[in-house]
């Protein structure tokens, strides 16, 4: 940890002598303090971490540390997605025969590999990864403690990660920043290279807007549908952010991005002080409007783009920014604010959710409209499609038209992600068969609710 | 559950009880359920001639996962199946059917290689095969109950075997082999409704046509309209329990209550009566029109 938390206080105060000897200009002197912050948070990190693996026994301890070692070398360096199977497997066959009895301590020991790999960021992932993959597949509570606990140190890790990455980002605008200067505004060469804001359209994409078309053949407003869906998704060649020009306007708008920080500090408070406040059914959405002034097509615009991908756009959206020196201050704070809702979003929604008198699964509600609630877990789902339906709308689509945009999207998703699902859920000893197929289509129905939900918001805003 | 729905339920069971009873299933086809089985029992074929063809039977099954991703891992879904017939008189006996599947999950089947001696398939090869899903009744919380349908297609080749057959002169001769290339177009129906924790009820309806198109001397196609139906019953023998209990605090008042999440890992069932069945409403493939089968087995499946 010493090595860690040193190599991150020496590279504050090298960032911070290049910055002086260069003649910080304001802009950087915000990415500066913003740096200040992450490490801030990382060094705080480091020491929960060291607390919370405290609790582990030597004998455990030492099983990590051979994983470490072996079957989980790369915990510490790779945190790709494609890793997760060959992850869950090591762990699942180390560490659960010894820690099924222990309530807690599988909280320790992530906090124990993230130890063992030095802090790393990819170990924090992974560990925010191997959480978040249980709980997709209802087995968090066997982690030993209640789910929306386990949600909260999910969180905890993503934050690590999150905090790190963003820090990342502010090295590589000053850099870019530093080298246009330097080159009287020359673009810097890295930016030549194919990333989001260069990314043509997906290829792959071509395949299903002809499907569509040839489906709808007879049926011109399924086809007219079917084009606007492919536009306003905006899928770009190598990449999985959605809604990207959107998210490169919303990125623009002081009002939508002051929203967001609102929003920002308000599930902060619900996940500490205020926790009692998530009693209060729907208040997270009373909540939610109060801070938009009223306007539900900004909740569903700014949740639906900016907390609906995880921390993709801000890999991709802020690498790509950053690396053309044109990353701000508040650009990056909207970014790492909107990774982070949305996990919190989840955990929040999870802990407020209403136990249901049939004891089947938990009735979601805190951020949802009155009229709405569900026991479909994913609120990414409605309030993603709800932009979709909203853009939709203003186009000029019905309630049918919405509904069957939204409907025809989330099948094709479903039908795809089932190849994922299947070999995933059985590496992992669950059902592979009929639950994803049940899963999948509850998934539909939410996407189509929010959908519907976002195109009635925004055609109401519009008039 | 809704009124509706148990009426739902219950009308697609009554439906599976039906259709099964003058018919018999050919294939296990039951892709929603991976595992490995072991059955025993005995079918009886009704022959184009009028004869009835009783057999006895033992049929192996498994699921396993054996195909490698990139990056680490195997794919699950390489269905592998092998039943052994004999006839009640003590004659003839051997395999009567044997199917390997490189992939055989519920919406995706790739290269799918089969034998069946009564259908005079020395070998079928289906190379693609896509289900379409769509679920009827059902939700991931309860997935004891559901309903969920399947329509697709699969592309493939066939090489049926010449059998001893009547030529246009009535004189019995020997046909000669067929190769041709095969379409087949599919609509499923599977349910389960959970009696108890522990016991299922499980039906099915399919609805196939098969097309090939080849040449044996000249160019020549040949089809078949099959349904089928089925419908069993399965009692779960595993040790732990069907489900965990799930405690949750409520935020504000600090009242603590559970909810139930199933254990979704592989049970150990006892399959104790499968009856199914099938009618060919037209074929040109083999001599039988219909058949019923009647098992029971035991597997570890999910």
């Amino acid at each position: 940890m010493f090595n860690a938390l040193g190599a991150r206080i020496i590279f504050c105060i090298f960032l911070g002598l290049v910055l002086r000897s260069a003649g910080v200009q304001a802009a950087d002197t915000c990415m500066l303090e913003m740096a200040t912050q992450y490490q801030s948070r990382l060094a705080d990190r480091d020491q929960r971490v060291a607390q919370m693996a405290g609790s582990l026994a030597a004998g455990e301890r030492k099983v990590i540390a051979d994983l470490v070692k072996g079957d989980l070398k790369s915990w510490c360096t790779d945190a790709s997605p494609a890793r997760a199977l060959t992850y869950w497997k090591a762990l699942e066959k180390k560490l659960t025969p010894r820690l099924s009895e222990g309530r807690g301590e599988w909280t320790a020991a992530f906090a124990e590999l993230s130890q063992a790999c030095g802090s790393s960021p990819e170990s924090f992932r992974n560990a925010a990864f191997a959480i978040d993959w249980m709980y997709w597949n209802r087995q968090a509570d066997t982690l030993g403690v209640e789910v929306a606990d386990a949600l909260d140190i999910r969180d905890f890790f993503y934050e690590g990660w999150v905090s790190w990455y963003s820090r990342q980002l502010v090295s590589r605008q000053i850099g870019a920043s530093q080298t246009q200067s330097g080159q009287s505004g020359e673009p810097c060469a890295a930016a030549a290279d194919r990333d989001f804001l260069s990314a043509g359209p997906m290829r792959e994409a071509d395949f299903l807007r002809v499907l569509g078309v040839v489906l709808n053949v007879l049926d011109r407003g399924g086809r007219e549908t079917v084009r606007a869906v492919a536009e306003e998704l905006d899928l770009r060649d190598g990449s999985i952010v959605i809604y990207g020009q959107d998210l490169l306007e919303l990125l623009e708008s002081p009002k939508d991005l002051e929203f967001l920080n609102a929003v920002s500090q308000e599930l902060e408070a619900w996940s500490g002080p205020r926790r009692s406040e998530l009693g209060r059914l729907h208040g997270g959405w009373a909540r939610l409007l109060e801070l938009a002034d009223g306007d539900q097509a900004r909740v569903i615009r700014v949740l639906g783009v900016l907390a609906s991908m995880r921390y993709w756009p801000l890999e991709e959206v802020g690498t790509a920014l950053a690396r053309r020196g044109q990353l701000t201050c508040e650009k990056l704070k909207a970014l790492e604010q909107g990774a982070m809702a949305y996990f919190r979003l989840n955990a929040l929604d999870e802990r407020a959710a209403l136990t249901p008198s049939d004891q089947k699964g938990v009735i979601y509600h805190y951020f949802y409209p009155p009229e709405y609630s569900t026991r479909d877990w994913k609120i990414y789902h409605w309030f993603g499609n709800g932009h979709l339906g909203c853009k939709l709308a203003l186009r000029g689509a019905d309630d049918r038209l919405v509904k069957y945009g939204a409907r025809s999207l989330a099948q094709a998703y479903e039908f795809a992600t089932l190849n994922l699902g299947g070999p995933s859920r059985k590496a992992m000893g669950l059902d592979p068969r009929v639950r994803p197929l049940l899963e999948g289509w509850e998934d539909i129905d939410i996407n189509t609710e929010g959908a519907i939900y976002g195109g009635r918001a925004c055609r109401a805003a519009a008039e | 559950m809704s009124r509706s729905l148990k009426l739902v339920l219950c009308w697609m069971f009554l439906a599976g009880v039906v259709a099964a009873t003058p018919v018999l299933a050919d294939e296990r086809t039951d892709s929603l359920h991976e595992g490995y089985q072991a059955e025993a029992g005995v079918r009886a074929d009704r022959l184009k001639e009028g004869a009835i063809q009783p057999q006895g039977i033992v049929a192996l099954t498994g699921d396993f996962a054996l195909v490698p991703i990139p990056g680490g891992g195997r794919l699950n879904g390489t269905h592998l199946e092998l039943e052994l017939s004999s006839d009640l008189t003590g004659g003839a006996s051997g395999v009567r059917r044997a199917q390997v599947a490189l992939l055989n999950w519920s919406h995706l089947r790739v290269l799918n290689l089969e034998h069946n001696r009564d259908e005079n398939t020395l070998l079928a090869v289906e190379a693609l095969g896509v289900r379409v899903p769509f679920v009827l009744a059902g939700d991931y919380l309860a997935a004891g109950n559901y309903s969920i349908g399947h329509a697709g297609f699969g592309l493939g080749y066939q090489w049926q075997e010449g059998v001893q057959a009547r030529q246009k002169s009535s004189v019995l001769g020997q046909q000669p082999d067929f190769h041709a290339g095969s379409v087949e177009l599919v609509c499923r129906l599977d349910h389960q409704r959970a009696v108890t924790d522990r016991l299922a009820l499980r039906s099915y309806q399919e609805a196939s046509y098969l097309a090939l198109m080849g040449a044996d001397g000249g160019f020549e196609g040949r089809d078949r309209l099959r349904l089928e139906g089925g419908v069993s019953l399965h009692y779960d023998l595993t040790e732990r329990a069907p489900y965990r209990l799930v405690k949750r605090t409520h935020p504000a008042t600090g009242e603590v209550s559970t909810i139930r999440v199933d254990d979704e890992g592989m049970r150990l069932r006892w399959k104790l009566l499968d009856v199914r069945g099938q009618v060919d409403l037209t074929d040109d493939l083999d001599r039988r029109t219909a058949g019923v089968i009647v098992t029971s087995g035991i597997g570890g499946e999910f």
